[in-house]
């Protein structure tokens, strides 16, 4: 080997051994900093890509052992119309979420058997989502029923007497046998006409139901509270069939995703009007609605604080998020509560590392977007009639409390023209479908 | 017993120019007598913290101030009932009670810093900063002895209401108690920390009054008023002055409520204001009131610390927990904003009360908590390659200490770090609850002796209220608030007593001091709250002072000052805390006025008159008069 | 030159490469992939992560769970406590969740039931304590959330 060979070796040598090191440094130095994201395309067309993929199906839920079981689901519709389960026997579960109304009331605040004080949301995709109520009280879908059931101003009914309507009716009976097993035995002692349940939040332990709950045979509380979960459940797999239909958005995106229409063709190819199309970029873009509203369903599925204030301009007495975490903790009917059919899964782990901050004082759910030219009026309070009063809002900001000692500060006065409020409204009709399926609208 | 809890009050009429007015008590005229008062005379008396004195306001206006044999020793806080006044006074540390015209005194030798003080019956009740505790002590029982004792962080406010039951506030844990002394268990507590209802922003005094509980929530800059039987808040009043002087129902930093022996007005102390503004309860929401904060935002409330170091400046805002990062090595020489962290929770970097910042070498800063009883070191290091922007993402917590485990491994009591300094090559953290001065290195290690105890400076027995220091090449220098003095502490380990700067002619007596610093170039600056003035002095290991220059002005323009607190070293000078106008203002080595800033605004020319809307005009200052009964 | 003699050398330049690339892995755990790290303000530890699964991609507003290893500067695991919290610092407010820690080996955690709620900028802040828990020091990343 010559001398220069012999060089040009060890030189390779020396440079590989360099760049070993070299890759090294440039590994460590570049990654503590670094954005893990990729971003190789627009955000817009990132926004956009969500929407192209295929829309996942409704999300399993162990909590519920008769979640996906036909029989379950056929329980559940009937117990869903059933208007026994009230106080006066007018009240049904679709007395404010109405199949006629996108399963909403269209009411400013929800009317059972009284007056409420917030807005009735719709059911349809409820199934997708994390948290349930406005405050996020309930953490499954069959779960969120178990509390109107027995809130006076709801069903104004009791655990107690829905097990014995159940035992005593021989239809209803079967139908339940059917879907969730033999009625315990225990419940045949349970007397007809007693109406019986745990103290509501904030009421004495010596009222009426409670007191009588708690004289019950624990035996018989055992097979009240079994009796009435399960019902539950077959109401959760009941609402677990009513997604929420795509809408001329979703055909669009997917005709982006496709390549046979391009993001910047202001026709929209036909499919959205060229102001959804606008609106859809605002909304992605200087709005920056998708902040909270953002992924598939149109919802972080957390909660925010917006500063609304009371009807007279102070601040609103509903603490929102902050009075539901506590509940949520020790609810029986949670996914980590004993009713629930998994315990200690995922969605159970969730609810026990929740922080129980001040912060989240006033804080209510982000909704989902889909749908929502059919379920006016919004907000938790239903405060606004129109989606141009929602833009308004957003858009200025207008009578907000200034939240200067709370930290949170996502929201900021848009600024958008008068255009462009019409362009973001026109988008957000174009998520809705343009009529819900026949199944839908006749159900009940 | 349902009550009906006024949920709002009318503001009737406010009493100014009452110096640090921090307490009020209503003087009826079975005790006037008692007090020596002329014969017939109703009032309140209200406590001027920074002239240390208790003034009595009757309808004629504010009027004598009270004199009492012997002469009060700086007293922080009052109450009265039919028959007898309580005082407490911090040098030393007890309660006097001046009762049918004799004086006696409880609480020798067993308080530390007392704070708040409340009668019922032969109960009297005592909250101790230092001590973190509420002492109850008995009047008939032998030797006064104390007969419970409640645990807290920072016990602020104690109210006793008609069953007996005793109501006190904890400032650092933003609650409100209700305790049952004779009663099992330690009571139930109530609230949380932030501004939406059922929350305080610690909360300091209290008053309870016909089934209803009134909190001064001193920093929501609101009184809660809270149902006595659930504890829940019924409604507030008030709400937060958006701009300093501003009244008549906007309240400014709240310290003390009482009422009117018909219940018919609240008196409430803004010692922030040097005011008290009288509240009739009822009636409907006056504007505004029941916000969160007012819509015309407010102005920048910076807390009473600041701290700079080479190019990094930083102040805190206390309402939010906040610590604020100014670049000093921007185009102008203003500080710019580049960066806010903390906020509340009690996790290594947020603050629940933040007690003190200082600025490290190699653009750091340290923060100390007395919610969680943390020292923290965080990094703030912009990119000086490219302009120095906002960057909320700048902030990086190097080191979170335990300073309850650290104190409590060698014995120590919780500590209550009230100030933190750099000397150039230690930082001291001044601790009023083990009356020492503990030292930490720049990462905020403790430093150690070689037996591996944390080292430690005690301070002098003759120091009563340290509220600030400042060190420099091995010395260090304590403001004693409460004492009238600062205290220095050679590299020897003595330390003196220094009651006025300067020498001869050039002398300046120190009333009320609070910030203190050493520049580079050997310049003692020290402000004063009593007097506004913001002293400077050259001073010299083993030498006296010299007056370099002395400011003492009260007013809204530059060069003028409302309240001056901190005060920093900086580049070519020092910046002060101008607190009570919302801003600071910096000054050369000789005393030159240099700039005024505030968030977001500054001026480096002098103005003759200020916008309409930033500080309103305010009466002419009165000369304070020297604290009785200090000793100098 | 013999083939012996070139395949000799050629082996010890090879070896020469590998010895090399040493340092490139040293600091890693062998047994899988970690690419992601952050380190303390004084270099002295060392946080690597990922996300638990088959691919260490962030959720799309899911929980999800963190592996953790906290090595010493010289690459040894190291003996601390951990919390992890995550903050939106220009948005004022951190994770809605309080994520629970578990120890599962020397220097090894997993950090269950992370959510990062919205979508963009979050920093990830690993707090690592001295055994006694008195002395605490921060590693911390930013990482974006889809």
């Amino acid at each position: 080997m010559t001398a220069q060979r012999r060089l040009g070796i060890v030189t390779l040598v020396v440079m590989l051994a360099l760049a070993g090191w070299s890759w090294m440094l440039l590994r460590d130095a570049g990654q503590p900093d670094r954005p893990t994201g990729i971003v190789d395309r627009s955000p817009l067309e990132k926004a956009l890509a969500v929407h192209a993929q295929p829309r996942a199906p409704i999300p399993p839920d162990p909590t519920n052992r008769l979640a996906d079981q036909a029989r379950a689901v056929a329980l559940g519709e009937r117990l869903f119309f059933d208007e026994t389960f009230s106080s006066s026997g007018t009240v049904s579960c679709a007395t404010c979420h109405d199949p006629a109304h996108a399963f909403t009331d269209g009411e400013r605040t929800a009317r059972g058997e009284a007056a409420g004080t917030r807005n009735t949301p719709t059911i349809l995709g409820a199934a997708r989502r994390r948290w349930f109520t406005w405050d996020g009280r309930a953490d499954t879908i069959w779960s969120q029923a178990a509390e109107p059931i027995e809130q006076p101003a709801e069903h104004g009914f009791d655990r107690t007497r829905f097990a014995v309507a159940i035992r005593d009716d021989p239809g209803l009976r079967r139908l339940w046998e059917a879907a969730c097993g033999p009625l315990p035995r225990a419940l045949d002692a349970v007397p007809a006409g007693l109406s019986a349940r745990p103290a509501l939040a904030g009421e004495a332990a010596h009222a009426p139901p409670a007191a009588a709950w708690s004289q019950l045979p624990v035996d018989q509380r055992a097979a009240i509270d079994a009796v009435f979960s399960s019902s539950m459940k077959a109401l959760g797999a009941y609402q677990r069939t009513l997604d929420m239909p795509l809408s001329a958005f979703d055909r669009w995106a997917d005709a982006v995703g496709q390549g046979t229409v391009s993001m910047d063709d202001e026709s929209a190819g036909g499919i959205i009007t060229p102001a959804a199309r606008r609106g859809w970029l605002l909304f992605s873009g200087k709005a920056n609605c998708i902040q909270c509203h953002g992924g598939r369903e149109f919802t972080d599925g957390e909660f925010h604080n917006l500063g609304l204030p009371a009807p007279d301009g102070r601040l609103g007495g509903d603490p929102g998020r902050r009075g539901a975490i506590a509940r949520l903790k020790t609810d029986p009917f949670s996914s980590a509560g004993e009713f629930s059919d998994d315990p200690d899964g995922a969605e159970a782990r969730l609810v026990r590392s929740l922080k129980d901050d001040p912060e989240t004082w006033g804080q209510f759910r982000t909704p989902s977007l889909r749908g929502v030219a059919l379920t006016a009026p919004y907000m938790h309070d239903g405060r606004f009639a129109s989606l141009a009063e929602v833009i308004a809002f957003y858009d200025t900001l207008e009578g907000a409390i200034a939240l200067d000692h709370h930290r949170e500060a996502v929201l900021q006065p848009l600024g958008l023209t008068a255009p462009e409020r019409h362009d973001l409204e026109a988008f957000l009709r174009a998520l809705s479908p343009e009529r819900l399926s026949g199944s839908l609208e006749s159900a009940g | 017993m349902m009550v009906d809890c006024p949920q709002h009050a009318q503001p009737v009429a406010q009493v100014e120019d009452l110096r640090g007015a921090c307490s009020v008590a209503f003087v009826k005229t079975s005790l006037g007598r008692s007090l020596g008062l002329p014969e017939g005379t109703e009032g309140m008396v209200v406590l001027e913290e920074e002239r240390g004195l208790l003034r009595l306001v009757t309808q004629a206006g504010p009027g004598r101030e009270l004199s009492f044999d012997p002469p009060l020793r700086s007293p922080c806080a009052i109450t009265a009932d039919d028959e007898a006044l309580l005082v407490v006074e911090r040098a030393p540390p007890r309660i006097r009670i001046v009762h049918g015209g004799v004086t006696r005194y409880i609480g020798d030798a067993v308080l530390r810093e007392p704070v708040a003080v409340a009668a019922h019956g032969t109960k009297v009740a005592v909250a101790d900063a230092a001590l973190r505790q509420v002492l109850v002590f008995d009047l008939a029982a032998q030797a006064n002895a104390v007969v419970a004792r409640a645990d807290g962080v920072a016990p602020a406010g104690v109210a006793f209401d008609d069953a007996g039951r005793l109501w006190w506030t904890d400032a650092a844990a933003h609650r409100v108690h209700r305790w049952t002394i004779d009663g099992p268990g330690p009571g139930q507590a109530f609230g949380e920390r932030g501004a939406f209802p059922d929350q305080f922003t610690e909360p300091t005094g209290i008053a309870c009054r016909d089934g209803c509980v009134y909190v001064c929530d001193h920093l929501n800059h609101r009184i809660a008023v809270l149902d006595q039987a659930t504890g829940r808040m019924a409604g507030w009043w008030g709400m937060h002055a958006v701009i300093p002087r501003q009244g008549k129902g906007r309240i400014h930093y709240p310290d003390a409520i009482a009422f009117t022996p018909d219940g018919s007005h609240a008196l409430v102390c803004e010692g922030f204001e040097d005011r008290v503004q009288l509240l009739a309860p009822g009636g409907p929401a006056p504007i505004d009131d029941g916000l969160s904060v007012p819509r015309d935002a407010v102005s920048s409330h910076f807390g009473p610390d600041a701290s700079a170091l080479g190019p990094i400046m930083a102040m805190t805002e206390p309402e939010t927990g906040s610590v604020m990062i100014f670049n000093l090595l921007g185009s102008t020489p203003a500080p710019g904003h580049i960066a806010t962290f903390g906020g509340s929770a009690a996790l290594p970097g947020r603050y629940g009360a933040i007690a003190s910042v200082c600025v490290l070498p190699g653009e750091r800063i340290a923060v100390v908590d007395r919610s969680n009883a943390r020292l923290d070191v965080v990094s703030a290091s912009p990119d000086r390659s490219q302009p120095v922007a906002f960057d909320p993402f700048l902030p990086r917590l190097v080191r979170s200490t335990d300073l309850v485990a650290m104190v409590g491994s060698v014995g120590g009591k919780v500590p209550v770090i009230v100030d933190l300094a750099w000397d150039g090559s230690e930082l001291l953290a001044l601790d009023g609850a083990n009356r020492c001065v503990w030292r930490f290195d720049r990462n905020g290690a403790p430093v150690r002796y070689t037996s591996g105890e944390p080292k430690r400076t005690d301070l002098p027995e003759g120091a009563r209220e340290p509220v600030q220091l400042a060190g420099s090449r091995g010395e260090l220098v304590v403001a004693d608030r409460a004492g009238g003095a600062i205290w220095c502490c050679r590299e020897d380990g003595t330390w003196s007593r220094m009651a006025e700067l300067g020498h001869g002619d050039a002398t300046v007596r120190l009333v009320h001091p609070f910030g203190v610093a050493i520049t580079d170039d050997g310049v003692l600056a020290v402000t004063d709250e009593s007097t506004d003035g913001v002293h400077l002095a050259r001073w010299g290991p083993g030498s006296g002072t010299t007056l370099v220059s002395s400011t003492v002005a009260r007013g809204i323009l530059d060069h003028e000052f409302w309240l001056p607190q901190g005060v920093t070293a900086m580049r070519d000078g020092v910046l002060v805390v101008d607190r009570g106008n919302h801003r600071f203002q910096a000054f050369g080595p000789d005393g030159t006025w240099r700039f005024t800033g505030s968030l977001g605004k500054f001026y480096t020319r002098k103005r003759t008159q200020v916008r309409q809307n930033e500080l309103p005009p305010v009466a002419p200052p009165q000369p304070p008069a020297a604290p009785a009964g200090d000793e100098s | 030159m013999s083939a012996a003699v070139r395949a000799s050398r050629l082996l010890a330049a090879t070896v020469i490469v590998l010895v090399g690339m040493i340092p490139a892995c040293l600091p890693q755990p062998s047994d899988v992939m970690w690419v992601r790290k952050a380190v303390t303000e004084d270099g002295s530890l060392t946080v690597w992560w990922r996300v638990a699964g088959e691919r260490d991609e962030l959720p799309d507003s899911d929980p999800f769970d963190l592996e953790v290893l906290v090595q010493s500067a010289e690459g040894k695991p190291a003996h601390v406590l951990l919390e992890l919290d995550a903050e939106m610092p220009h948005h004022g407010h951190g994770m809605n969740v309080r994520p629970v820690v578990e120890r599962t080996g020397p220097g090894r955690f997993i950090v269950k039931g992370v959510l990062l709620h919205m979508s963009g900028r979050w920093e990830l802040a690993f707090d690592l304590g001295d055994p006694d828990g008195i002395q605490w020091r921060r590693a911390q990343c930013t990482v974006e959330a889809p």
